[in-house]
């Protein structure tokens, strides 16, 4: 159908964001990395790459357009605000953005995000981070499943083993980031690695690992994973010996590994006894 | 912000009609029926992104093929007895989650639709929604009217089945309409556009209810219908509200059964209070309001939102 729009009110997009630094980048991949994923993989990850970068803060998208900000949180004893910044260090191909979702005006923070990649940044394509929650044995290897926002990207992929994901429903914040993109014109990769939902509130050494595994080939950085695959070990091994001591997690995560469902009740058991042993 | 006009209709002095949801859905299926009815075409709409957050992404083998967004679409009908703008959303624009619209967003949203309708020439607007009240169940409900301007007072008295705020006991003629419904009367009024909000009654106790409550919608098209001299088949509602009946008998009795005996035996006897008291304007005393009050609200406010998942 033809269609005329009128623009009735516009903001201007340059009070949602400042600049501390115009970094010199050259046509960079974004990585969007979303705070409070499952299995704590924003926190690690994007500290460790972060780190590995030597990153620093370069731009950030102003937070009161976007959330509540009735006083402020006090987290961890600290006060909290939530900040979206724009990371680059040492390569000028690669920046990460890591933020918290909008909890208001999620177009607008959209809008503002790509515009920096876009119109300041020049990218030329953007991953997001996300995960989910799944229910598989502990033990078992963390897939990472995958949405495109085109056809095209998806051949350059394909030899990463990840699982193309099939979904309805509600969308989270990264398909809505992908979408937005999309009508940009800019290609977007969606990360979903999965995570057993009794570890999602709190490490799951697996998932961060093997995510790390495929941005550190993905985005040719050495990353050292030894510290990582021992606390997964020992995560394995502290839940070894909570199912030899506790008869119904046993039973439960038994119930997992033979693909039987579990009730609401069974999962909180599990979720919490295992949260206050490796917590 | 956009407004996305697909075709322009000629129309002539057309009232404009809007739709949203809220308690019980009274005005949402009231409105939407009647578009369906008269089988409206749709026109317009109003960009969603910048009120809603998408309700629904598709991707099938990994690649993103659909992302959608609420309904906020503008629909006509010329009759030959008048000629209507529809305006219907799936959602209302909030600050809260899970508000009914308020807030800067709400104020943008009311204003564009008037701008579409006042381009039509649209000299009034009708809201619709939900008037939670001390009647039971099995009662017919009435039709709370507040219009936006003194000079219509008049007019509402001559619709049947239909009150003002000052008719009803205790209220002296004061009162509020949250969200959309409440929100468009007063912006109208600054368009210079007259404005009526058809409230359907819905009993208080039911105002968790997790499902529509198609007693009220059809009391508000009964009138609606009468004050733009059309007819619709409004037999439709039938099967729906014997269904609708069916399920508040088998909740109320559950949750009756799920009270101590003392605190049943208050519940059914308030009941048939109400019941009885059916056709009156204020069915119960004000000790009575006040006791239910106090010991109702809580326990349907639970026992309901475990309704969806039980």
């Amino acid at each position: 159908m033809n269609s005329s729009v009128t623009s009735l009110k516009k903001n201007p997009v340059t009070d949602l964001f400042k600049f501390s630094k115009q970094p010199s980048l050259n046509n960079p991949i974004l990585l969007v990395i979303w705070e409070h994923s499952l299995g704590n993989l924003a926190k690690r990850i994007a500290h460790m790459l972060v780190e590995k970068l030597s990153g620093e803060v370069f731009c950030e998208i102003k937070p009161a357009n976007f959330y509540h900000l009735r006083g402020v949180e006090i987290v961890d004893d600290v006060a909290f605000i939530p900040q979206n910044q724009f990371f680059c260090g040492q390569r000028d191909d690669l920046v990460i953005f890591i933020g918290y979702e909008p909890q208001l005006n999620h177009h607008q923070f959209l809008s503002a995000l790509l515009d920096i990649a876009q119109h300041h940044l020049s990218v030329q394509k953007i991953y997001t981070l996300s995960s989910f929650a799944s229910v598989l044995p502990y033990n078992a290897p963390r897939m990472i499943y995958v949405v495109y926002n085109e056809d095209e990207i998806k051949e350059e992929l394909k030899d990463y083993k990840l699982v193309d994901m099939t979904y309805i429903g509600p969308p989270a914040i990264s398909s809505y980031l992908l979408w937005e993109a999309k009508k940009r014109r800019i290609p977007g990769i969606s990360l979903w690695p999965e995570v057993p939902f009794y570890l999602a509130a709190i490490d799951d050494f697996r998932a961060q690992k093997v995510v790390l595994e495929f941005l550190g080939r993905r985005f040719n950085i050495q990353l050292d994973l030894g510290k990582i695959e021992k606390l997964a070990e020992e995560q394995s091994k502290n839940l070894l010996d909570l199912r030899m001591n506790d008869k119904e997690v046993d039973r439960y995560l038994g119930s997992i590994e033979l693909n039987i469902p579990l009730s609401q009740e069974e999962s909180l058991y599990l979720t919490n006894k295992i949260r206050e042993r490796l917590q | 912000m956009g407004v996305r006009i697909y075709r322009e209709p000629s129309l002539r002095n057309p009232v404009l009609l809007c739709g949203w949801p809220g308690i019980g859905k009274i005005g949402l299926v009231a409105i939407d029926t009647l578009r369906e009815q008269l089988k409206a075409e749709e026109f317009g709409e109003i960009e969603a992104w910048d009120f809603f957050y998408p309700n629904e992404v598709s991707i099938k083998d990994g690649i993103l093929r659909n992302l959608n967004f609420p309904r906020n679409k503008f629909y006509y009908k010329s009759t030959q007895e008048c000629d209507i703008i529809f305006f219907i959303a799936d959602e209302q624009p909030s600050e809260e989650e899970g508000g009914y619209g308020h807030g800067v967003k709400a104020y943008h949203l009311a204003s564009m639709i008037l701008e579409v309708g006042t381009k039509y020439g649209i000299k009034r607007v009708y809201t619709s929604g939900a008037a939670v009240a001390q009647i039971h169940h099995t009662s017919r409900p009435r039709v709370w009217a507040v219009p936006n301007t003194p000079a219509l007072i008049g007019e509402i008295r001559t619709y049947d089945n239909t009150i003002l705020m000052s008719d009803i006991e205790g209220r002296q003629g004061q009162g509020t309409i949250t969200g959309m419904n409440g929100l468009m009367l007063g912006v109208a009024r600054t368009f210079g556009v007259d404005g009526i909000c058809l409230m359907g009654e819905i009993p208080y106790y039911l105002q968790w209810f997790p499902f529509p409550w198609p007693k009220g919608s059809r009391a508000v098209l009964q009138v609606l219908t009468k004050i733009l001299s059309i007819e619709i088949d409004l037999s439709i509602f039938d099967r729906y509200i014997e269904q609708i009946d069916k399920n508040v008998e088998q909740i109320l009795n559950a949750f009756l059964e799920s009270l101590p005996e003392e605190m049943r035996e208050k519940f059914i006897e308030s009941f048939e209070r109400l019941k009885k008291n059916q056709a009156s304007i204020r069915p119960i005393s004000e000790e009575e309001v006040k006791w239910f009050k106090e010991h109702s609200d809580e326990f349907f406010r639970d026992f309901f939102k475990k309704e969806p998942g039980d």
